[in-house]
């Protein structure tokens, strides 16, 4: 099998210059941001008709910044620097830094960014679940359409799938700061450096007078095609105190669908940890909350 | 299939093209160098390409049109014994007793049945264990070119010259004198390059394409191409008194071989040995098949065949201690077999020192003390005991003496980074007593040659210190000897009076001695340089050693072995500490103690370094490789989904070292390379049944097989 | 396509098709094979290399992304004949075994220890976790840089 062999390499200075190669290229380009994916992709056949490199490091999009409320983080900001951020348990936010530090092994860490992860659409990577969990919102920008704002809940489509068309460029995602919120972010490998078996992100939020929860966001990876969302968990912990008691049952909610079996772990017992997990997951983020 | 390669040789840039049917009829039962005609195993090579770029030789390997038509094939050992069985692999020179059995091995001893008749419990169960991966870091690599003689040298990842040399000569139909081979350090082995079909391919391709070769495996076809550890299914009945004696053993062993034989029909004895070596049981059959599917070959890996056998064997003795109610280790020491005892095979033991071995990890692990409980993580302790054999066949070693009194080391070892170079120029440094910089290692400098050095088995079964450094011991005599005869001659006193020491010849009653480089004859018509060079003197003080071990083998009929199976067995045993997480199953291993008897430690440094290395490739099997199938393919094919442990999961290891010395040994010393990968996984498997009392039968041991066990007992 | 690397402090005129492998450049084409190719797939961490102090796997590194940036390989660590403190340490405590992995075992302890000078011994396990060895076990290459760690900072 003959290995992809680009013979164009395209660095474009700015965003619209990206956007305009994206279009005139289309499938024939291939993005590369942290080569990581992408890589694993070549290797596999899935890259031997693409003739053109679009290489995105020259547009600025490495930054983490706080303002309007929100954490902004630029599509090609690297985990390492999202794992060594200022981010601090008081930030609703937090699951992305910890997601962050979670990740192995350490060379994948300062190779693979965020965009990255979100976009490669794989269920058991751990930056989408996170993302949908604390209520992301991606910016994305193509040259005919302009930018356009997607929630996380419409981003992810499918294996491999998610709303960005051919021609679009993520180039921001933006997570909001919620008041007395924290989030938290759980995986289960086979070894300590691991793809997740099963993943889980939650964000609690607590209202401004009283210790109810306000807002639940309970997300689970590897289990479906796409990371999804609790929701039975999350309905049953709506205006209910943040105790030990409420969290188990709800972490036992968390099971309204079969969980999809892979290579390496059954749905029986993907149904059997998913409550673990996000009881896990509820724990930390609900003592992070009560913390400050 | 049908392979139209016309058209490959148009591409520019290619050079040499090769399928199956360019290379002599298989003759033999090993991996051909390309499949000859027919396909015998998913992934297995069927055509080579030599080109300018390796852009260029993938693109011609893209556009050759192959052909294939589907044959029925067979993937299960236990359907391809059947004498229905729809495929019935076999081949050339091959007599096989039953369909797809390449092998068939019988002991026995006594009478099980009726043993078991008088037997107070008799207890059955099947274990198994999966195919796994060696994984050295080095894929395999060649680099080949034709010499001007007609020959064509290789370079490249090969366990030993010699093996190499002969198995290439036989797969080209050449006089194996035109094949030279040399081998370099290997970065990392274990059995992964014993196979030579590869570097027959790279070696044909180098004379077909008059041009120096390289042929790099990539990961993957390392991986689903060469051979695999011998997964395997083992039935064993055991018939025991409520004393807690075992009085009858009954073992099925089937081992699925894939497609060729290479290599591991001699392997089965190996398992024959284990089940022999450890414990003393009085009625004992086994009955080992070794036989072929249609997936890739089975070849050796740290211990091959004896790994699975001890893995049956050590998790079998837990469950007959459970059922008696019986300390593991009390149950352990009632049976096992310690020197002087007749085992099943009627060998005498020696040197053997299980039950001081399993004393010792049991103390290091506080045996009999439990941990605090705890709500989430449940601990245990368990123990597993082993045994390892020796190599077979000519070890030969030549040694050289330099006026300068500096020794020069001529013999087959591979330096794999278990320290061979060191452990061997130590023999000799000891020897002649000289510093260890004063020996000249060849192997060190030129690589291990096939022209250069004398024959061995290469790096495998753990023989290089033990049975190459015996024949470098040996070596070492022979030339003390000639040397002593000549300062005899000079100094007139009887050789018997002599030693030698730092590059001196000492009498060992007077003041007389004289230097080795006052030995050499002057030489005066000749240019200084070379008047002192040794090999200009002769062979004066060159000395040569020889070990052969004449093993023998097994008569079916008789269920006996006619001659010893190994020279010597090598102690194992290993006692871990678990902590299972009763919620996930997940499994942490704390500690192991493991200890191994080696005879002598040459160097006790690098034996340690061994056991904890050994010790990890067993736990990473226990808890984690595992090379998953499918119709015959290997569907988790990278370390995405083969999972190998890293630094975070290692346990702390306590390495301990037993000397009881083999006589046959350099200075006692058994090989020490392999035998601490053994015991591990069935260690662990009895620490989680301590821990939350379920047995564990399959490798390897997930945490949703742990979990799922648990809610079955719950 | 053409361009300059800086690799150890040198610099370096390479040309390679745009699909090579920063790890092949370094091998093949400026001619340092301490880096080692163990499966070209971002598992095992033989193809490790220090881009900016940040170990990252060479073999899924387009060569082209190491432009302006400082490389560091294992024939970069020593000085002249003197061995840097890691690879004393791994000397001394007898830690690589067929060596294949020690390159990369040197340089994301080095990445490690220039960052964090007195590691715990689980911060040094999770810096090796991308880095098999099938020869050692780990733990004495964790022993080994534990030392390195200790002794105090060299003249």
């Amino acid at each position: 099998m003959v290995r992809y062999n680009p013979t164009v390499l395209e660095r474009p200075s700015s965003i619209n210059e990206a956007a305009q190669l994206l279009k005139k290229w289309g499938s024939k380009a291939r993005i590369v941001a942290g080569n990581t994916t992408i890589y694993e992709l070549a290797n596999q056949g899935g890259l031997d008709d693409v003739d053109t490199v679009i290489d995105l490091s020259k547009l600025n999009l490495n930054y983490i910044t706080r303002y309007d409320g929100s954490l902004h983080i630029g599509a090609m900001t690297r985990f390492v620097e999202l794992a060594s951020s200022n981010l601090t348990g008081n930030d609703s936010y937090f699951a992305a830094k910890e997601a962050a530090m979670k990740l192995t092994p350490p060379q994948i860490r300062n190779m693979a960014t965020i965009g990255g992860s979100a976009c490669s659409g794989i269920p058991f990577y751990d930056m989408p679940v996170t993302l949908l969990a604390i209520d992301a919102e991606f910016h994305a920008t193509s040259s005919d359409e302009g930018e356009r704002t997607i929630k996380a809940e419409d981003f992810f489509i499918d294996y491999f799938v998610t709303t960005l068309r051919a021609e679009e460029l993520l180039t921001e995602i933006v997570c909001p700061n919620k008041e007395r919120s924290s989030s938290s972010f759980v995986k289960l490998g086979r070894t300590t450096i691991d793809f997740a078996l099963v993943n889980a992100a939650v964000n609690i939020t607590l209202e401004p007078k009283r210790n109810r929860m306000s807002e639940v966001r309970i997300a689970l990876g590897a289990v479906a095609a796409t990371p999804i969302r609790a929701k039975s968990a999350e309905d049953f912990l709506i205006g209910q105190e943040p105790s030990r008691e409420n969290i188990i049952k709800a972490a036992s909610l968390g099971l309204d669908f079969e969980p999809s079996p892979s290579l390496h772990a059954s749905s029986k017992y993907k149904k059997r940890v998913i409550p673990i997990l996000v009881r896990d997951a509820l724990f930390a983020a609900v003592n992070r909350v009560l913390r400050t | 299939m049908s392979i139209d390669t016309s058209k490959t040789f148009d591409i520019e840039g290619v050079r040499a093209v090769l399928i199956g049917t360019d290379f002599p009829k298989p003759s033999t039962e090993d991996t051909p160098p390309l499949a000859y005609q027919e396909v015998l195993y998913a992934n297995q090579g069927v055509l080579a390409v030599a080109a300018e770029t390796r852009v260029i030789a993938e693109i011609a390997l893209e556009k050759t049109e192959i052909r294939y038509e589907e044959l029925p094939a067979i993937f299960d050992p236990d359907q391809a014994m059947r004498t229905d069985a729809p495929v019935q692999i076999s081949h050339p020179g091959e007599i096989l007793e039953a369909p797809n059995v390449g092998k068939h091995v019988r002991v026995y001893r006594g009478n099980v049945t009726e043993a078991f008749s008088q037997a107070d419990h008799v207890i059955e169960n099947t274990f198994r264990t999966a195919g796994e991966s060696h994984f050295q870091l080095e894929p395999l690599t060649f680099l080949a070119q034709a010499d001007p003689d007609g020959g064509v040298t290789i370079w490249g990842t090969s366990s030993g010259p010699h093996k190499t040399q002969v198995e290439v000569a036989n797969y080209l139909k050449m006089d194996p004198s035109l094949i030279r081979v040399k081998v370099g350090f290997l970065g990392g082995w274990f059995g992964s390059k014993e196979e030579s079909h590869v570097a027959a391919v790279c070696a044909a391709l180098a004379l077909k394409a008059k041009r120096p070769v390289k042929l790099e495996l990539s990961r993957e076809e390392t991986l689903t191409a060469t051979g695999i550890r011998h997964p395997a299914v083992i039935h064993i009945k055991d018939g025991v008194s409520d004393k807690g004696k075992i009085i009858a053993r009954q073992i099925r062993v089937i081992y699925d071989g894939g497609a060729y034989g290479s290599l591991s029909n001699s392997l089965l004895n190996n398992s024959v040995i284990v089940a022999a070596g450890v414990y003393n049981i009085p009625n004992f059959e086994l009955n080992g098949y070794r036989v072929y599917t249609n997936r890739v070959p089975g070849t050796p890996k740290r211990a091959p065949l004896g790994y699975q056998m001890t893995w049956a064997v050590e998790c079998q003795m837990d469950n007959l201690a459970s059922t008696l109610e019986l300390d593991p280790l009390e149950f352990r020491r009632l049976n096992i077999l310690r020197n002087d005892d007749e085992n099943v095979l009627g060998e005498i033991m020696e040197s053997i020192s299980h039950e001081k071995a399993l004393t010792e990890v049991a103390k290091a692990i506080e045996w009999g003390k439990e941990a605090e409980p705890d709500e989430i993580w449940s601990t245990g302790k368990g123990l597993a005991v082993g045994v390892k054999w020796g190599p077979a066949g000519p070890h030969q070693a030549m040694v050289k003496i330099n006026p300068s009194g500096r020794v020069e080391v001529w013999a087959d070892l591979i330096e794999n980074g278990q320290g061979i170079y060191t452990g061997v120029a130590q023999l000799a440094a000891t020897e002649f007593g000289i510093p260890i910089k004063s020996v000249t290692l060849v192997p060190f400098i030129r690589g291990s040659e096939s022209e250069t050095t004398g024959l061995s088995g290469g790096a495998s079964a753990s023989r290089q210190l033990a049975a190459v450094g015996k024949a470098v011991i040996l070596a070492c005599e022979d030339a003390k000897r000639k040397v002593a005869d000549k300062a005899a001659e000079r100094l007139h006193i009887p050789p018997s009076d002599l030693m030698i020491k730092a590059g001196k010849i000492f009498s060992k009653t007077s003041n007389h001695s004289i230097s080795i480089s006052d030995l050499f004859t002057q030489a005066s018509v000749l240019p200084s340089k070379l008047a002192t060079s040794s090999f200009v003197q002769g062979n004066d003080f060159v000395g040569f050693g020889t070990v052969l071990y004449e093993l023998g083998t097994i008569d079916n009929a008789t269920g006996q072995p006619n001659g010893p199976l190994t020279p010597y067995y090598v102690t194992v045993a290993q006692a871990a500490e678990v902590a299972v997480n009763k919620e996930t199953g997940k499994i942490k291993v704390k500690k192991i103690a493991a200890a191994m008897d080696v005879g002598k430690a040459i160097n006790p440094e690098l034996v340690r370094h061994q056991i904890i290395g050994s010790v990890v490739m067993g736990l990473s099997a226990a808890l984690a490789e595992e090379l998953s199938f499918s119709e015959g393919r290997i569907t988790n094919p990278t370390l995405a989904d083969y999972k190998i442990l890293t630094a975070s999961d290692i346990p702390i290891i306590q390495p301990i070292i037993i000397e009881t010395p083999y006589k046959g040994g350099p200075y006692g010393a058994k090989g020490a390379g392999e035998p601490s990968t053994v015991p591990t996984a069935a260690a662990v498997r009895n620490a989680i049944h301590d821990a939350v009392g379920v047995w564990l039968n399959d490798l390897p041991i997930t945490a949703e097989k742990v979990l799922e066990e648990m809610d079955a007992h719950a | 396509m053409k361009t300059i690397l800086n690799v150890n402090d040198e610099s370096y005129e390479v040309e390679a098709a745009l699909g090579t492998s920063l790890c092949d450049v370094i091998r093949e084409t400026i001619g340092l094979t301490g880096v080692k190719k163990g499966c070209d797939s971002g598992g095992c961490g033989m193809c490790t290399v220090l881009m900016d102090k940040h170990p990252i796997f060479s073999c899924m590194t387009p060569f082209w992304r190491a432009e302006n940036k400082k490389i560091l390989t294992v024939e970069g660590l020593a000085d002249q004949d003197r061995l840097s403190k890691l690879q004393e340490s791994f000397v001394q405590n007898h830690a690589p075994q067929c060596g294949y992995c020690t390159p990369a075992m040197l340089l994301v302890a080095k990445a490690l220890l220039d960052s964090n000078p007195h590691p715990t011994d689980g911060e040094i396990r999770s810096a090796l976790g991308g880095v098999l060895c099938r020869c050692t076990g780990y733990n004495p290459y964790v022993n080994a840089i534990m030392q390195a760690a200790r002794e105090p900072r060299s003249k």
